[in-house]
């Protein structure tokens, strides 16, 4: 009975190795196909391994102008995101003041809105006050998240009083007790925070589309939709290199965060 | 006296503290929600061309009426309808027999998520690029179908394949993060329910239906709804791959509103789809708020 059981087991698990397989096969065969040079099957059927399509899109597709801005936004939007967002979320668990809960119900009725809605006059703004077409239109309206506030407000409300007032009486400012009480508490609610803004933020494609016009500023989603349209349309080898240079940080993240972005994803399901 | 005017300005010094932390949030409400929400919504009623602004004038409810007459958009409304309805089921059936598969084994768990996972951490711009090559007349899937003796198609130029290959890879991308979900709850089923049945002389079946089917149902009902918002919004990969064609069978509300806003410069029509939309996602939200309130 037991052997049985292990049998099945074990067949399962080949059974789920064959499965993961076939569903990342288009993941494993974009690095693959990045890697073959020209048309494969020209040289008498041999694969001709090379890096002629990384040159390519690097320095004649401007993937490394590409990839700069988006480490570039995605720092800043990361970094703006724990200390404001933290801030504002700690604001709400901890103080009192008048409508506060009243507002906090004004956060969660942002994250129903669809931010197609924001975009015509997010632009018109942008246009007026001259930041259109720079990294930071893109950067500044999603400096203060509003479901990282939400999820720092949640997380904080769970924590002890008990440090931040013994930190009061010892004549601590807030801002002193901010950052070296409850931060260090809310480090499990920042890596949350930090993965699933990172994720957001890399992929995200709708905003830096409207609002930015000079390929020198484009992030890579962009860049590599443009690209896909431009010149080098079918040149797959091209198309590949540019979407495995696009996918290689996000994918690095992953393997090295893995439980911190399931567990964020998990709670993130809320957000839509 | 002195200790009531020191209360009075730890009081004040305290709401000072107070609007100090709430002021990022405060400033990126006003600025980028309140403020394009009420600018949008005056635009629906309005004709207005961001580079000239000075043409500006008020047209009533005519770009509410227009979208009713407009034959593009009503073509781009109806595919997003199907989109929804076709892509939403599948989604959900697939990822939860997945998740059902993963909860089943003793090892390797781990491994399994994340490698169902990773899919739905890469950018749709880029799934949409693999998708391109693969779709292309000499991509991989006709050489997939000659191999059965299928004949080969342009399956993103032909009208009939268009729609229904953009959902397909759509599903393929989605299934991961909603298993991720569908696992969650379904570790979350307290074991003794099931020991209880095995004492009880229960079959797998009677134990699906009869204790897994109805611990997760909330999580199924939450699925459906974040998903099928999500597919109100389907448009980079509709961008990436075909531009709404062909003849405007691929063609999406978001679509239509970026085509309108962006190539024809209406921002005035296109603030009114951005409503129809908003109005539509908030049914959504509302349903699943309350679905979720329901579970509490």
């Amino acid at each position: 009975m037991r052997k049985k059981n292990q049998l099945a087991s074990w067949l399962m698990i080949i059974f789920l190795s064959i499965l993961a397989l076939t569903y990342l096969f288009p993941l494993l065969y974009m690095v693959f196909r990045s890697f073959l040079a020209g048309e494969p099957g020209t040289n008498g059927g041999a694969w001709n391994f090379s890096l002629e399509s990384y040159r390519l899109v690097i320095f004649g597709g401007g993937f490394l102008r590409y990839t700069i801005n988006s480490i570039v936004v995605l720092l800043v939007v990361c970094l703006a995101n724990i200390v404001f967002s933290l801030m504002v979320g700690y604001a709400f668990a901890r103080y009192e003041f008048p409508f506060r809960d009243f507002l906090f119900g004004v956060v969660l009725v942002t994250l129903m809105i669809p931010k197609q809605t924001l975009m015509v006059p997010i632009l018109d703004l942008m246009v007026k006050i001259g930041l259109h077409d720079s990294l930071l239109a893109i950067i500044l309206p999603f400096c203060v998240d509003s479901f990282n506030v939400f999820l720092f407000r949640q997380y904080i409300h769970s924590l002890p009083k008990d440090l931040e007032d013994a930190a009061r009486t010892d004549g601590a400012s807030e801002l002193a007790i901010l950052l070296k009480v409850v931060a260090p508490l809310s480090r499990p609610a920042i890596a949350i925070v930090v993965v699933n803004t990172a994720i957001i933020t890399w992929n995200a494609f709708l905003f830096p589309l409207i609002l930015i016009d000079s390929a020198a500023k484009r992030t890579l989603p962009v860049g590599l939709a443009m690209f896909t349209q431009g010149p080098y349309s079918t040149d797959w080898g091209a198309l590949m290199a540019g979407s495995t240079i696009s996918s290689l940080p996000i994918v690095i993240l992953f393997l090295i965060f893995q439980r911190e972005i399931i567990e964020g994803i998990t709670a993130g399901a809320l957000r839509e | 006296m002195i200790g009531h005017k020191s209360g009075k300005t730890s009081l004040k010094r305290k709401s000072q503290q107070t609007l100090l932390f709430l002021a990022p949030w405060i400033l990126t409400f006003l600025i980028f929600w309140l403020y394009p929400l009420i600018f949008s919504f005056i635009l629906s009623f309005c004709d207005y061309d961001i580079f000239h602004p000075e043409t500006m004038r008020f047209s009533g409810f005519q770009n509410y009426f227009r979208l009713f007459s407009d034959e593009r958009f009503v073509q781009g409304f109806k595919n997003t309808v199907f989109f929804v309805f076709g892509t939403t089921p599948v989604i959900t059936m697939l990822s939860l027999c997945l998740a059902l598969l993963l909860n089943n084994i003793k090892i390797g768990l781990g491994f399994f998520r994340s490698a169902f996972f990773l899919p739905s951490i890469i950018s749709i711009i880029v799934v949409s690029t693999i998708f391109k090559f693969f779709y292309s007349p000499d991509g991989s899937l006709n050489s997939l179908m000659s191999f059965f003796g299928i004949t080969s198609h342009a399956w993103l130029v032909e009208t009939k394949f268009a729609m229904p290959a953009i959902m397909a890879m759509n599903i393929w991308a989605s299934i991961g993060y909603y298993m991720v979900l569908f696992l969650a709850a379904l570790k979350a089923i307290p074991v003794q329910l099931y020991e209880s049945a095995d004492v009880d002389g229960a079959g797998e079946l009677q134990k699906f239906r009869y204790i897994t089917l109805p611990m997760i149902k909330p999580m199924i009902l939450f699925v459906v709804v974040i998903n099928t918002i999500r597919s109100w919004q389907v448009f980079p990969e509709v961008f990436t791959l075909t531009r709404g064609g062909p003849l405007g069978t691929t063609d999406t509300i978001v679509h239509r509103l970026y085509e309108t806003a962006f190539r024809f410069h209406e921002m005035g029509y296109s603030s009114a789809m951005a409503y129809l939309l908003f109005a539509i996602i908030l049914g959504f939200s509302l349903l699943q708020m309350k679905l979720l309130e329901t579970q509490k």
